[in-house]
């Protein structure tokens, strides 16, 4: 009895109180006038987005944000989707708040910072602000270790976020990232599947 | 994560015949024989009891986590290279804590030594820097065993009749496993440049047995555990059989840390810590230990009695010396999709290409002298998307990123062809490179942990040239282009050795020609550890025919009422 169907991501209060209007009107109409004139409107619950475990601050998960995505863009070219477009910045939260990756907080937190104050410094703006020209200088200076007189392990928060964002990038959407597998369909792949049998794993 | 089997037999606080710590490639065939053959035996494996509905194709999981090794922060091994200052904590020389071990996650590349890998010294007496050494057995006291061990895991190949082909009686137990059509470009580059090449063994099943599906060509191998149980890993192949006798149990979550002895220097007891971190005690006739070449030398490091206060087993101060790796060569082609055929254009659903050369197992160039190569084995790349991509960006240094990369990555999986080459060389034993204790560093139970020392013999290096050199040349003349050494005398962790080194003199080695210590009468260990030499091919199958062979005259010995 579809009317009556509890729908996955329903609330329990919801469920409650669609089923009891529908099984009301049920019980004194024809079942097909009360699938086609009660029913409801299918309830959408829409579920607010978790809370953020790392990138509490907003200010810094923008900055992540916008490192992820100068990382993994959107290729018109190639037709890729951007780290933006999977939730890499999902997966990279969901990771850093791990126990075992605790000891990384220190030098994430610092590199975000630093990536605004050398951007600050250097071009007059926040990383945010600036261009993507300008933020893939300061991504690539990171990366080579040659922001003069930091003090800090630039090259080694550069790929440590590198290797963090390949893996959200093309890694199973149930950590958070690849969004609706985008990365696999974009080059024609399913790593959970077998060729052979065309079963999957998931 | 799967429990163990309900109907499995638990012992308790039995006392037992055997106890066995560790249930991989070592310790699950010993088992599998003697609880067959009536015996109480009780294995202790570190690691987690995983099922096949645990495997499944997650890469962050099964091969970017701590799903099969533990991480550096919990467990690290401590690692040296001959020319560092200090060690660095590394989780290289672990192999997957679970039960069936490194064979769970393995390839499955099953090929045998060559009978010469048993008389290296004698091959080899003058070689300046190496210790290599004669083994007490022969190629033809193992060949029976490796008959067995290929039918229980259940090895798919064809025989080769390629040079340095190591003798075999009859066929494989199976046909060989489909290939991809790039295949023929290697049999092709071979013929042109004058290599035979041959279908390598695998120890994955080409049809179905009892309990075991045929393969799907998933191609997902290495670094996973098999869901369809083609895959003869020791789980598979002897853990599961095993249960059958109603005499084996395996106790997974089991950290050994130590034995108790008696005054006449024989184990008693060996002691371990469980999940929860209780400590239990396991009494039993005899005590085998198969924990890998690097964590059995630990164990019995770690300990110091009155009986033996350099370590358990260590008269001969041979614990831990000798360690062996393989020596690893890399090389990678590529070919543009256009220029093949259709069938070889990318997306084929089948990605083995097991196809192997052993024409380079004993170099010709360097005849009269120590010219001991390897084998090269030739494969495509691994599905791996996210170490796709990483290796893609890797390509470049520094590595790529940005829009060039996403342009990369989707035209090498739109346009490319990549073939690659792997190198299982010989590498040979020698002073430098060994297993200690690390005088500060321990793990998480407060156990101090094993420091590798690591020195790759400079003719090792040389030899391993060579053997990548003859690689590049068949990709080259199949067609490849951009083809490109990415490794010559690297050291491949997994694969481990020579620790507890057997032979005649007890001055000379730890262990006699059962797999026996000298010292101590009911300690046997059945790992890698055991091996003199390293041979040049993946030796997984070796340590398995090898523990078959123990378990024979063990069982005899155990039923004529020795270790009583």
């Amino acid at each position: 009895m579809p009317v009556c169907a509890y729908h996955p991501g329903m609330k329990r209060r919801d469920f409650i109180k669609a089923s009891g209007s529908a099984a009301l009107l049920c019980t004194s109409v024809h079942l097909g006038a009360c699938e086609k004139k009660e029913t409801p409107p299918p309830q959408q619950v829409q579920q607010p987005p978790p809370e953020w475990k790392f990138f509490v601050d907003p200010r810094e998960r923008e900055v992540a944000n916008v490192a992820l995505f100068r990382m993994l863009p959107a290729d018109p070219e190639s037709g890729a989707p951007s780290a933006h477009d999977l939730d890499v910045l999902r997966f990279v939260d969901e990771q850093l708040a791990l126990p075992h990756f605790r000891d990384l907080h220190r030098m994430m937190h610092g590199g975000f910072d630093f990536l605004d104050r050398v951007s600050t410094k250097r071009f007059g703006g926040t990383f945010v602000s600036r261009t993507p020209e300008d933020q893939d200088k300061i991504l690539a200076q990171f990366q080579m270790g040659l922001v003069n007189g930091l003090k800090f392990p630039q090259a080694r928060f550069f790929e440590t976020l590198r290797t963090f964002a390949l893996e959200g990038y093309w890694g199973a959407p149930k950590y958070g990232g690849n969004k609706d597998k985008g990365a696999w369909s974009w080059v024609g792949i399913n790593p959970h599947c077998s060729h052979i049998h065309g079963t999957c794993s998931e | 994560m799967s429990n163990p089997p309900s109907n499995m037999v638990s012992f308790k606080d039995e006392a037992v015949d055997v106890c066995i710590i560790g249930s991989g490639a070592g310790g699950a065939p010993l088992a599998h024989e003697l609880s067959k053959a009536g015996l109480k035996v009780l294995v202790l494996e570190k690691g987690p009891w995983y099922q096949r509905t645990d495997f499944d194709h997650d890469e962050i999981k099964n091969a970017r986590r701590n799903y099969w090794a533990p991480y550096v922060s919990d467990e690290p091994h401590m690692l040296k290279y001959a020319n560092d200052a200090a060690a660095q904590p590394t989780n290289e020389g672990w192999t997957s804590n679970c039960v069936g071990g490194g064979t769970v996650h393995m390839s499955g590349f099953f090929y045998r030594l060559h009978p010469a890998d048993f008389q290296m010294q004698t091959r080899y007496p003058e070689v300046s820097g190496t210790t290599l050494a004669d083994w007490p057995i022969t190629y033809a006291d193992l060949a029976p065993y490796y008959d067995r061990a290929e039918a229980a895991v259940g090895v798919s190949g064809v025989a080769a009749k390629a040079k340095y082909a190591p003798p075999r009686a009859g066929d494989f137990p199976h046909p060989p496993l489909a290939t991809n059509p790039l295949a023929a470009l290697v049999d092709k580059g071979g013929a042109k440049v004058g290599l035979n090449v041959y279908q390598t063994p695998r120890a994955i099943l080409s049809r179905a047995v009892d309990g075991r599906e045929a393969c799907v060509y998933c191609d997902f191998c290495g670094s996973y555990g098999c869901e369809s149980g083609a895959k003869g890993s020791a789980l598979e192949a002897f853990v599961t059989p095993s249960l059958a006798s109603g005499k084996c149990e395996i106790r997974p979550h089991c950290m050994v840390h130590a034995f108790e002895t008696r005054s006449d220097g024989g184990i008693s007891a060996a002691r371990y810590y469980a999940k929860d971190g209780s400590e239990s005690v396991v009494k039993a006739r005899v005590f085998v230990v198969s924990a890998t070449a690097i964590e059995s030398a630990r164990l019995l490091l770690n300990h110091s009695s009155t009986a033996h206060p350099n370590g358990l087993a260590n008269s001969s101060g041979l614990v831990g010396k000798n360690l062996t790796f393989s020596t690893l060569g890399k090389g990678i082609g590529e070919f543009d999709a256009e220029s093949l055929d259709e069938a070889m254009r990318p997306h084929h659903p089948i990605h083995f290409i097991n196809r192997s050369i052993s024409d380079l197992y004993f170099l010709d160039a360097f005849e009269g002298e120590y010219n001991k190569g390897g084998t090269i084995g030739f494969l495509l790349p691994h599905r791996n998307p996210i170490f796709t991509a990483d290796r893609i960006s890797k390509k470049f240094s520094p590595p790529l990123w940005g829009a060039a990369l996403q342009r990369q990555i989707k035209s090498t999986y739109d346009d490319l062809r990549e073939l690659e080459f792997e190198v299982y060389g010989e590498f040979a034993a020698n002073p430098l490179t060994y297993v200690d204790i690390h005088p500060e560093k321990k793990d998480r139970w407060g156990i101090p942990v094993a420091q590798m020392h690591v020195f790759n013999h400079a003719l090792d290096v040389r030899n391993n040239l060579k053997v990548v050199e003859a690689g590049i040349d068949v990709l080259k003349a199949a067609g490849a282009q951009n083809t490109r050494q990415e490794t010559v005398g690297g050291t491949t962790f997994i694969l481990q050795h020579g620790t507890c080194r057997m032979g005649v003199d007890p001055k000379a080695s730890v262990l006699n020609a059962d797999c026996q210590s000298h010292d101590v009468k009911n300690l046997f260990v059945v790992d890698g550890s055991f091996m003199p030499s390293s041979g040049g091919v993946p030796t997984t199958l070796t340590i398995m025919a090898n523990s078959l062979r123990v378990a024979d005259r063990l069982i005899e010995r155990l039923k004529s009422g020795e270790f009583e």
